[in-house]
């Protein structure tokens, strides 16, 4: 059984439907990759998985139970981490109550001692985070915000984590250190749902991919596949891997 | 000086008053961007259930203010979930009538169940005022004063040092980011409501004793409460017991040097140019969208 299957779903702004029976599959202890350009429906797609918005119709199921219908709350306390676009850290926050927010269903059935392990563990992905504990989360830079929001969601030990468009306005450096970061946590079982816009760098760490066009999957296959896609070469890469 | 110094000091009572209304509309307003308007008929109702408890069934006040805290608090939920609940969940704004009209039918109710005549509440603590040199305090404006400080103090720290308060703060800032940390938002929203009318009654306790005891008792204090939550910014809960000890005492000074008509009429003209100047609000800060 796949840790998360969406089936036909539908979302709606409005009159406005932007994603049209999208749906897919994501296997444990796998990274899939949602590639498409502005406007296609991919941050549509996430935000209904977690409960932001509603899909009109089909069923997203994970681990077998369908959580169509859940708030994000529930959801988030089932498994699933959103780290969403633009990061969203609370930022008059420092970064050590935005990750205990992270932990914030942990901590409240007081199981303090494993937020503390989940700490040295980001401390170890990410060590610049320990530098930054106390500080409020808004004066950080883009790139060590972005490295908060992925901690944030980690402390939640969650099944599913899902990233949407990790790399936006990161410096190449940084983006390169964040997706190494998604490989280790990938190979300590975790299971990633990302969602990125620069194509190259999703089909590097993927296991499979689907692109969105116009809110409907318009490809889908391994990694390598889509890699040497003549259209997705044309449409995102401009050169295969 | 000494004139000065005495009607300032009692302004400032009063002011603590204000304050701890005013923190109410900032409760509700930081996790849901909802006003209960009629937050001066909550603190009626506090005063009043301290009038019966205190006066007609002779209850030490120790005993009077969790009861009154207490039933407030849960009067805040069921009036939350009828009464705006509804309507934030429609994405209607008619949360800005419904919350006034509750506030109307607490009015009445208090008029058929204690009647429209004030009647006076012995103070708490001792009537004999207490002197500072020259300058005199009531035991009950001390008591308003310590009481609405501690409260502050209790906020501050529940809003910066609990989990809990750490999660208000994290729906104030967006509710849908909470959401994905398991925060139930919707409890939250709930819960800032009834604190907000439990303050209110807290509010009506303590200033019973100074008023009367009458169904209007909180209409005005309430409007004034609002004034001060508008000039020191909403989301400014600190700025707010200092902007309410501050009108406090610029209301019992333009009375007492000027004239106490006018003194409505100043107050609420500096809420209007505060709007004007600073419309986030004296502490307020202006909310930043970062990209």
């Amino acid at each position: 059984m796949p840790l998360l299957e969406v089936q036909d779903i539908h979302v709606a702004y409005g009159e406005l439907e932007v994603v049209r029976g999208v749906s897919f599959t994501v296997e444990r202890g796998e990274i899939v990759t949602i590639l498409g350009s502005n406007g296609a429906g991919k941050t549509t797609t996430l935000r209904s998985i977690v409960g932001l918005l509603r899909s009109t119709n089909g069923d997203i199921r994970f681990d077998g139970k369908s959580i169509r219908n859940a708030a994000a709350h529930e959801i988030a306390n089932l498994g699933l981490a959103l780290v969403p676009e633009g990061r969203q850290l609370f930022p008059e926050h420092t970064v050590r109550e935005n990750l205990e927010l992270g932990a914030y269903r942990r901590l409240r059935s007081g199981k303090r001692s494993e937020f503390v392990d989940s700490l040295d563990e980001i401390f170890e992905l990410f060590p610049r985070v320990r530098e930054r504990l106390e500080q409020p989360a808004g004066l950080l830079s883009g790139g060590e915000q972005q490295m908060v929001a992925i901690a944030r969601a980690l402390v939640s030990r969650p099944q599913l984590l899902l990233l949407d468009e990790p790399s936006l306005g990161l410096a190449p450096i940084m983006v390169r250190s964040i997706f190494d970061a998604f490989v280790k946590l990938k190979s300590r079982g975790l299971t990633i749902l990302l969602v990125e816009q620069m194509a190259w760098l999703g089909l590097e760490i993927c296991d499979r991919a689907h692109v969105l066009e116009g809110g409907t999957l318009a490809l889908s296959g391994t990694a390598r596949e889509l890699a040497y896609n003549p259209r997705v070469i044309e449409a995102y890469l401009g050169t295969a891997l | 000086m000494y004139f000065f110094l005495q009607i300032t000091l009692s302004g400032i009572a009063t002011g603590a008053i204000y304050g701890l209304i005013a923190v109410g509309y900032s409760l509700t307003f930081m996790t849901t961007k909802v006003l209960n308007f009629a937050l001066g008929m909550w603190v009626m109702l506090g005063g009043m259930l301290t009038y019966s408890l205190h006066v007609e069934y002779g209850l030490n006040p120790l005993f009077v203010l969790p009861i009154v805290t207490l039933v407030l608090f849960a009067l805040g939920v069921v009036a939350e979930r009828f009464s705006v609940f509804p309507f934030l969940r429609a994405g209607s704004d008619v949360w800005v009538m419904s919350t006034l009209a509750v506030g109307f039918l607490m009015i009445d109710l208090a008029e058929i169940i204690w009647g429209r005549n004030p009647t006076p509440v012995p103070p708490f603590i001792g009537k004999d005022a207490i002197y500072i040199g020259q300058v005199s305090i009531l035991p009950q404006q001390l008591l308003i004063i310590l009481v609405a400080c501690v409260m502050f103090l209790a906020l501050d720290v529940f809003y910066r040092r609990t989990l809990l308060g750490k999660a208000f703060r994290a729906v104030a800032h967006s509710g849908d980011v909470s959401g994905l940390m398991g925060i139930n938002t919707r409890r939250i929203q709930a819960l800032s409501y009834a604190m907000a009318s439990a303050l209110a009654g807290i509010a009506g306790f303590l200033v019973v004793p100074l008023t009367l005891a009458e169904p209007q008792m909180g209409t005005v204090l309430g409007l004034k409460a609002f004034a001060i939550a508008i000039i020191a910014g909403l989301a400014a809960p600190r700025g707010i017991l200092i902007c309410g000890l501050m009108y406090g005492a610029f209301e019992a000074l333009v009375s007492g040097y000027l004239y106490t008509g006018i003194r409505d009429i100043l107050g609420f003209s500096l809420m209007i140019l505060a709007l004007f100047l600073k419309p986030e609000g004296v502490f307020g800060r202006r909310q930043e969208e970062r990209v």
